[in-house]
């Protein structure tokens, strides 16, 4: 008899290679490929296709990924808890040629005045007490953005 | 290692490897697979706390295949990053592709990145991170007869894909 028993569930073939039936129904099985040279030939094909997974050959990550999670993913890296770093994508990244990171940090401080901004009260009247004055005008006037400025500036400024 | 609870950092150290060959072979690519191991990571250190000692790996292939299967959905509303079914975008780089062998195992990973993530799930975790039928039904929270049927269909449509690649 070379046709599949009627109503024989294939996917038992999968579980009778896995070791996964019960008893009983592993015996039921045999019989049904004993009868069947059908199953034999799916079971084989089932058995070559599992056999091919297993003998992959091990995979491992790139050199230093484990060194990268173990420095973002710990406190003392940094990261907080809850923070995804994407690592793959990071690594796929372009890497910022320094002077080049140099130049747009100039670049930026030079648009937003910062570099020229003394860190110590040189210049009269001293910057920090001129934004406050600003700041405590602007809460009087109702101006809601330049009430900001004293908050934000003083902070950074203070002697 | 405190009463069978391992520290985060032994599981990064001790099963890393093992969680980072699952993921490779659910995302078919090394990139994907960096992203899925550190999300997986990260899920392990929250869940730690509620870790029962037990089958540490099959806790850890529940993690990843959850951070896979979230991955998949998210990519599905976002229909521009769907996951690649040209087959030339999942080979893994190989230095050796001349090599047979190096070549068979591309190919099979090609074909498994082509399944449906509902067979290549329970195949990867069956025949890669060798776990039992009961422990992929409670990773995927589906019935024993779901997983059978699907490990055996997955089977069977990598045997076919690896046919149409062969051609």
């Amino acid at each position: 008899m070379t046709q599949r028993p009627s109503g024989f569930d294939e996917s038992m073939l999968s579980a009778f290679v896995d070791d996964e039936l019960d008893a009983a129904t592993r015996a039921e099985v045999e019989t049904a490929l004993a009868e069947s040279a059908e199953l034999r030939e799916v079971l084989e094909e089932v058995r070559d296709t599992r056999r091919a997974l297993r003998d992959l050959p091990d995979v491992t990550a790139p050199p230093g990924f484990w060194d990268r999670v173990l420095a973002t993913s710990t406190p003392a890296g940094g990261t907080s808890e809850g923070t995804v770093v994407p690592l793959a994508a990071a690594g796929r990244r372009r890497p910022v040629n320094r002077w080049s990171a140099l130049a747009g940090a100039a670049a930026a401080a030079a648009v937003l005045g910062v570099a020229v901004i003394p860190r110590q009260q040189s210049v009269d009247p001293g910057l920090a007490e001129l934004t406050q004055t600003h700041s405590e005008r602007a809460s009087l006037d109702n101006d809601v953005v330049s009430n900001l400025a004293g908050v934000v500036v003083s902070q950074d400024l203070a002697p | 290692m405190a009463d069978g609870i391992p520290t985060w950092e032994e599981v990064a150290r001790d099963h890393g490897g093992f969680l980072y060959r699952v993921a490779y072979r659910l995302a078919g690519n090394h990139d994907d697979a960096q992203d899925l191991v550190q999300e997986a990571l990260l899920r392990v250190r929250k869940g730690l706390e509620r870790y029962e000692p037990g089958s540490l790996e099959g806790w850890l292939a529940r993690i990843v295949t959850n951070v896979f299967l979230d991955d998949v959905r998210r990519k599905q509303r976002r229909p521009a990053d769907a996951l690649p079914d040209d087959p030339d975008r999942v080979l893994p780089e190989s230095p050796s592709a001349e090599d047979a062998s190096a070549e068979l195992s591309a190919e099979i990973q090609a074909a498994l990145a082509s399944l449906p993530a509902e067979f290549r799930v329970p195949v990867v975790l069956c025949d890669v991170a060798d776990q039992s039928y009961e422990q992929i039904a409670d990773a995927l929270d589906v019935p024993l007869g779901t997983v059978r049927s699907r490990i055996h269909r997955g089977r069977r449509l990598l045997r076919e894909a690896l046919k149409d690649l062969e051609q």
